[in-house]
């Protein structure tokens, strides 16, 4: 297990060590493991270079949030639905969901911004909130789905007598039991989100709805190479948001698999 | 139930008419440019640039001497990362733009856009006295050419060279009384300097003699460069069909595979594209086959002393190969006429290409940009750019590039013998759609 650790870490802490590294450092031809003197000067570049650091930031924390929200509590009314209550045509939308799970997301690019174009949203925080909850929505309601199909009825049918309606019930009884399956994909769908790419290039042009992901790559060298130095001060940038939220949901996230909250 | 069954189905079909409604019966608004032009010339100048150009160009700094030089007009600049179609074909399908002028890419991707009408026509009203075709280097011009139309404006070109350590060569003993650096006339004299300047100690390759960009984004261009120096064209005896047949092209074949299997150049560019170019900047690579301004960007770490540039075997007769970044004006575009008129007094600016020629040897397409002294390596890389041949635009060319990479790795590792490569690239371009994609 240690050893298992260390192979994941080492690439992490490698990208650290030569994102503080100078340059003839990093490209010096024998393997300098720890910067002689610590630099901060990738750093700066990334944060001088791309002047928009803190629109694109803004963005993407604002896009991030808002799928998020949208996911956790769309996904868990739906789960809900599909778990517990029968209606007509159940099976036909399940189907449908995996359906749409299965396809490559890039296949309704270009029906999207079609779409995004009609009704003016293009380059605006929504353009790209409404894809990222429709594509992470299909994973969310499953995982959803699983966690409630391993909670009794019973308990369910004991609020109702208790004098819980239908919206009290998944309220204050189904969803506190559902953090785990929650935690699970507020981790899935932020990771998503704030790293997608194809969808945040396509459908934003200019900063005010570009992402971070996108302004990352403006600080690609020509031929599409990187400098090292930026390149793992990016990445190292880019990671501790999401180090953030893995962090803090850690417990539940771990808890939500181990329950089965993945289980279909 | 029966009350549910109905709601199920009445949001079913009010989903399908939203989703119908929405998606259904794009209307086509392409914008022509008379169109365009009859309305009122717009003051503001949108530009659209790779984000890599902004580092290399002043092009800030020449939005604010356009502001400054017609009043009332406001330039503004936006990035995009590498030259992907998608969404300009996506907006000009739809008959809008974000950019009056994209920057960046070359004619395979401008062919895409003229294909479908998105793109100006240069040729009607753009050259004139001050900006006149003859001013241009033939191949950077012919980079924007599409079956004889001008639909893109070369802003900067590159050229496939030697670079050289200097002192690596020094140390081998590869210069001459004055300690100018020895050219190798012949891919054996090549082969021979690489063998020279490669140090292996204990089993290991501490210094690489040579290396060449055979990385995804230059495998093609490396081929063609090395081809054009040793045969005088690339191409077949059809002058169309680029050559994996003849005696010349399996001789290069063979002297990579040789290089390789012998150890005095690494195979590292199959799997990191930036493995010679960062090897080349530490220092550990004595000369590295590539575009010319790696030459000046190299002096920035290796002192610009200790590096320079040499032709590729017979490029110097022969020519080398070119390839271009540059400038189209979408059809959707209010602003043509501005976004022309920035393009000549800015973009094509002698002022504005000294800077990046001097600072990251990014070449000025325009030959009339050189007539003040320049350093004994730049006379080379003008002269070799103006002999120089361009990559032939096939409408398949994704698909050859593609091909090249597998079967010349396979060859150059010696997976695959000569005579197989040359026989599989052969099926392979015969079996492709060799038209430009115009039409």
């Amino acid at each position: 297990m240690f050893i298992l650790s260390i192979l994941f870490i080492v690439p992490f802490v490698w990208t650290l060590l030569t994102s503080l590294k100078i340059n003839t450092e990093i490209y010096s031809s024998t393997v300098i493991l720890l910067p002689s003197k610590i630099t901060f000067e990738h750093y700066i570049k990334v944060i001088t270079q791309m002047k928009e650091f803190l629109q694109y930031s803004y963005n993407t924390l604002s896009v991030t949030f808002w799928t998020v929200l949208g996911t956790a509590i769309l996904s868990s009314m739906t789960g809900y639905a599909f778990s517990k209550l029968e209606f007509w045509g159940k099976q036909f939308y399940l189907t449908f969901i995996l359906l749409v799970l299965t396809l490559p997301y890039a296949i309704y690019l270009i029906p999207i911004y079609i779409m995004e174009d009609k009704v003016n949203i293009i380059n605006t925080h929504l353009g790209l909130i409404l894809p990222y909850i429709a594509i992470n929505l299909p994973m969310s309601i499953f995982i959803m789905r699983g966690n409630f199909n391993s909670i009794p009825n019973g308990l369910m049918e004991a609020a109702i007598i208790d004098g819980c309606n239908f919206f009290q019930v998944w309220r204050r009884v189904v969803m506190p039991l559902a953090k785990p399956a929650v935690a699970t994909i507020v981790i899935f769908t932020f990771i998503n989100s704030w790293g997608e790419f194809m969808m945040a290039r396509t459908l934003s042009y200019n900063p005010a709805g570009q992402t971070l992901a996108v302004g990352i790559t403006f600080l690609r060298d020509e031929a599409a190479s990187w400098q090292y130095g930026t390149l793992c001060a990016t990445i190292t940038l880019s990671l501790i948001p999401l180090l953030i939220v893995f962090l803090s949901m850690q417990k539940y996230f771990i808890k939500g698999i181990m329950e089965g909250a993945l289980k279909g | 139930m029966k009350k549910g069954k109905t709601l199920c189905l009445v949001l079913s079909l009010l989903m399908l008419v939203s989703m119908f409604a929405v998606a259904g019966g794009q209307e086509e608004k392409k914008a022509t440019g008379s169109q365009a032009q009859a309305v009122e010339e717009p003051k503001e100048l949108r530009l659209v640039a790779q984000a890599w150009m902004l580092g290399k160009y002043k092009i800030e700094e020449a939005a604010a001497i356009f502001e400054k030089d017609h009043p009332g007009v406001k330039v503004s600049i936006s990035k995009v990362d590498n030259a992907d179609t998608t969404t300009n074909m996506l907006q000009w399908a739809t008959g809008k733009t974000n950019s009056d002028i994209a920057l960046g890419g070359s004619r395979e991707q401008a062919v895409q856009y003229a294909a479908k009408g998105y793109i100006i026509n240069f040729d009607e009203g753009f050259f004139d006295d001050k900006i006149k075709k003859e001013d241009f280097f033939p191949s950077f011009l012919e980079l924007g050419n599409i079956e004889g139309t001008q639909y893109m404006i070369p802003i900067t070109g590159e050229v496939m060279f030697i670079v050289v350590n200097k002192s690596l060569m020094k140390k081998a003993g590869l210069v001459d009384a004055n300690g100018k650096v020895l050219v190798p006339k012949t891919w054996d004299e090549l082969y021979e300097f690489a063998k020279k300047t490669t140090i292996v100690e204990n089993g290991k390759t501490v210094q690489t003699g040579l290396c060449i960009d055979w990385g995804t984004n230059f495998m093609a261009y490396s081929y063609l460069a090395c081809l054009q120096g040793m045969k005088g064209n690339f191409f077949e005896e059809d002058g169309k069909t680029i050559d994996f047949v003849s005696p010349e092209a399996k001789a290069l074949m063979s002297i990579w595979a040789k290089l390789v299997k012998d150890g005095y150049t690494p195979t590292d560019t199959f799997a990191d594209m930036d493995a010679g170019r960062t090897n080349f900047k530490a220092g550990k690579v004595a000369m590295h086959i590539s575009a010319a301004s790696r030459w000046v960007e190299a002096g920035d770490l290796l002192g610009a002393a200790n590096v320079t540039v040499m032709p590729i075997p017979g490029t110097d007769k022969n020519g080398s190969l070119t390839y271009i970044h540059g400038a189209v004006i979408p059809k959707a575009s209010p602003a043509q006429n501005l976004a022309k008129q920035f393009l000549k007094e800015r973009l094509l600016d002698k002022d504005f290409h000294t800077y990046s020629v001097n600072k990251y040897g990014k070449m000025s397409p325009l030959n009339s940009h050189y007539t003040t002294a320049i350093a004994d390596e730049w006379k080379m890389v003008i002269e070799a750019t103006k002999k120089a041949a361009t990559t032939p635009l096939y409408k398949d060319f994704a698909r050859l590039d593609k091909g090249m990479q597998v079967e010349l790795q396979k060859c150059i590792t010696g997976r695959q013998t000569v005579d197989e490569t040359s026989i599989n690239l052969k099926k392979l371009i015969d079996s492709l759609d060799k038209t430009t994609g115009l039409k």
